[in-house]
């Protein structure tokens, strides 16, 4: 067996080591991110205190089953990813290696300013990526809020620290067992607000539309999936298992998870971009999960979150790919590639019945957003069904009235983009060969098999969800407050 | 000392609201953290203590001031100076594109 800070200590040697071997950073790139998906399902489970200092002193890495399950999918999605885009990894492979890092460090630490230190190592590597799209503007405002943010967090801990004199979480968690008085929260708030720009809630996810809206087949999924379920699970790791939170604070903050849900559906409702499409309805799906996480519902925010990343991995891959879609009579053959002149095509009128031509693309983009659209059997209906019901079950009506709303905008606009990217020309009459868009795009036949491959496997959870149910409980039992431990498992209900 | 560091912080913020020159706002930044990092270290103070250095003359003492809190801040001063290096090398790139350092004229172009 082996330590589990080998999965934050390898790909940091092995980017120190690419940058003194530059020739050599993709195979070292390489190295890294296979190493770190095959450790990832070896590595000891429990505490690892690093330097053998007696806790609460120490640095602590916690790896428990809530943690495994996230750096399982973590590093295989990485590894994939990686791989899918190798071609194009040009001047950012020790960045990658760096944010590898830093997401394992944030999904195991069990330290609070630890979390801030490898919160800052991934965020700058999350500039770097971002800054290949060379939307300077836009990644300039991402590293503002992004600098403000993690701020916040740091004054929310430091103030933290004063209070119990402590940063080890599992002290905290000790200390933190009843309510606290009004001190206690304005920290907490800000610890909020620091996580709330990386899970996109309102009003600190103004950087969203200007990094994911221009986003390509790397950083689309990077963003938009990757990082997006990795900070999700350290905040149900904050706030369902260290901090305690008292009804007023747990409504205000809950509020702001369910502003950040309507409004992210509402906006993807009006447009007719398929990026910002994609990226509202993250936004949204952030805010259901964290609206999850504050009200104990551990379990089912954990399928939730992998659900939208799994998802949001197809989507964004396959946006960015379609949106830098060219005409044929425009460029020739990869000239356009060459010469840089790709034009983004965002809208999907002018992507209309661009799957006819690409049928294999168009079954796993339709996959993943019906399940996101959560259409009965997809994995996304089964995590849809067992929100609603574990909120029956604790006698909650208004959240599942709010979500079921929501779900029906989401649906909406998600079925919308499917039948114009499907069936070219206009409501109420014959699709023609000849609307169907004029433009192409070049794509792998690996990133195809691949991406058909992660979508139907959200078909296979969604028949048989039984090996997410029970990895959900695993994780669900380790997390202090979670409530939600009984699922509809069978079709027609509980059996 | 809190209240020194407090107000550095939100002179930082309100320099980074009010502010579309995008030096001025890395120098906004700068001031936020450098409010943080006293807070910080003011966090670690109390009266009568002693610096947390173990010598021959005070070997026996107990007042020492929490040390903990110092070794955060040099970290966070390590962090950030790293992103300080990042946002100036993205506004020297923002003004070869665009020829100035405002956003509000970067945005129009």
């Amino acid at each position: 067996m082996i330590r589990p800070v080998l999965l934050v200590v390898l790909p940091l040697l092995i980017a120190f080591l690419s940058v003194m071997f530059k020739k050599q950073t993709k195979p070292l790139l390489l190295i890294a991110v296979l190493i770190n998906a095959v450790v990832v399902f070896v590595i000891d489970k429990g505490e690892y205190i690093i330097g053998n200092h007696m806790q609460p002193y120490g640095i602590v890495l916690n790896v428990d089953n809530y943690s495994l399950y996230a750096l399982i999918v973590l590093n295989v999605l990485f590894a994939l990813l990686v791989l899918l885009n190798l071609a194009k990894i040009t001047k950012i492979a020790s960045i990658l290696m760096i944010a590898l890092g830093g997401l394992n460090g944030l999904l195991m630490t069990g330290d609070l300013f630890n979390l801030f230190v490898f919160l800052e190592i991934s965020a700058i590597a999350a500039f770097m990526i971002v800054a290949t799209n060379k939307k300077l503007i836009h990644v300039f405002n991402y590293m503002i809020i992004g600098i403000v943010g993690s701020v916040m967090y740091l004054f929310g801990v430091i103030l933290l620290y004063s209070q119990y004199g402590t940063l080890n979480m599992n002290k905290m968690a000790e200390l933190m067992t009843t309510t606290g008085t009004p001190a206690t929260y304005i920290p907490i708030i800000m610890i909020f607000g620091g996580l709330a720009v990386e899970t996109k809630l309102l009003p600190f996810n103004g950087w969203v539309k200007g990094v994911l809206g221009n986003s390509d087949s790397l950083v689309g999924p990077m963003i938009g999936s990757i990082y997006s379920g990795v900070m999700l699970i350290v905040f149900g790791r904050l706030f369902t298992d260290v901090f305690v939170l008292n009804d007023q604070v747990r409504i205000l903050l809950s509020v702001i998870a369910i502003v950040t849900l309507i409004a992210g559906e509402v906006s993807a409702f009006s447009t007719m971009k398929l990026r910002e499409i994609l990226l509202y309805s993250s936004v949204a799906q952030s805010g259901l999960a964290v609206l999850l996480f504050l009200n104990g519902y551990g379990s089912i925010a954990v399928l939730v979150v992998f659900a939208n990343v799994l998802a949001k991995f197809i989507l964004f891959m396959l946006a960015g790919v379609m949106t830098n879609s060219h005409k044929k009579s425009e460029h020739t053959e990869y000239e356009h590639i060459l010469n840089n002149t790709v034009d983004n095509h965002d809208d999907i009128s002018t992507l209309a019945g661009i799957f006819v031509k690409n049928p294999l693309n168009g079954v796993a983009f339709s996959v993943a957003s019906l399940s996101l659209a959560s259409l009965p059997l997809f994995f996304g209906f089964f995590v849809k069904i067992n929100v609603l019901y574990s909120m029956f079950l604790r006698g909650d009506y208004v959240l599942p009235a709010i979500i079921l709303a929501t779900s029906l905008v989401e649906g909406a606009y998600i079925i919308r983009m499917l039948v114009v990217l499907w069936n070219p020309g206009k409501e109420g009459e014959k699709a023609t060969k000849e609307a169907v868009t004029s433009l192409n795009y070049e794509i792998d036949q690996l990133v195809c098999m691949v991406l058909l491959l992660i979508s139907l496997s959200l078909v296979a959870l969604g028949i048989s969800p039984d090996l997410a149910i029970d990895r959900a409980d695993e994780a669900g039992a380790d997390l202090e407050y979670n409530i939600s431990t009984e699922y509809v498992e069978l079709e027609g209900g509980k059996e | 000392m809190h209240i020194v560091g407090i107000v550095l912080m939100l002179i930082g913020v309100y320099g980074l609201i009010t502010n579309r020159h995008i030096i001025k706002m890395i120098v906004s930044i700068n001031v936020l953290e450098i409010g943080l990092n006293i807070f910080i270290i003011a966090v670690g103070y109390g009266e009568n203590t002693i610096a947390p250095i173990l010598t021959k003359s005070n070997i026996n003492a107990t007042n020492f001031a929490d040390p903990l809190p110092q070794a955060l801040v040099l970290t966070a001063i390590v962090i950030g100076v790293g992103t300080t290096a990042i946002l100036l090398a993205v506004a020297r790139k923002l003004y070869q594109q665009y020829g100035t350092y405002d956003l509000t004229e970067m945005e129009g172009k």
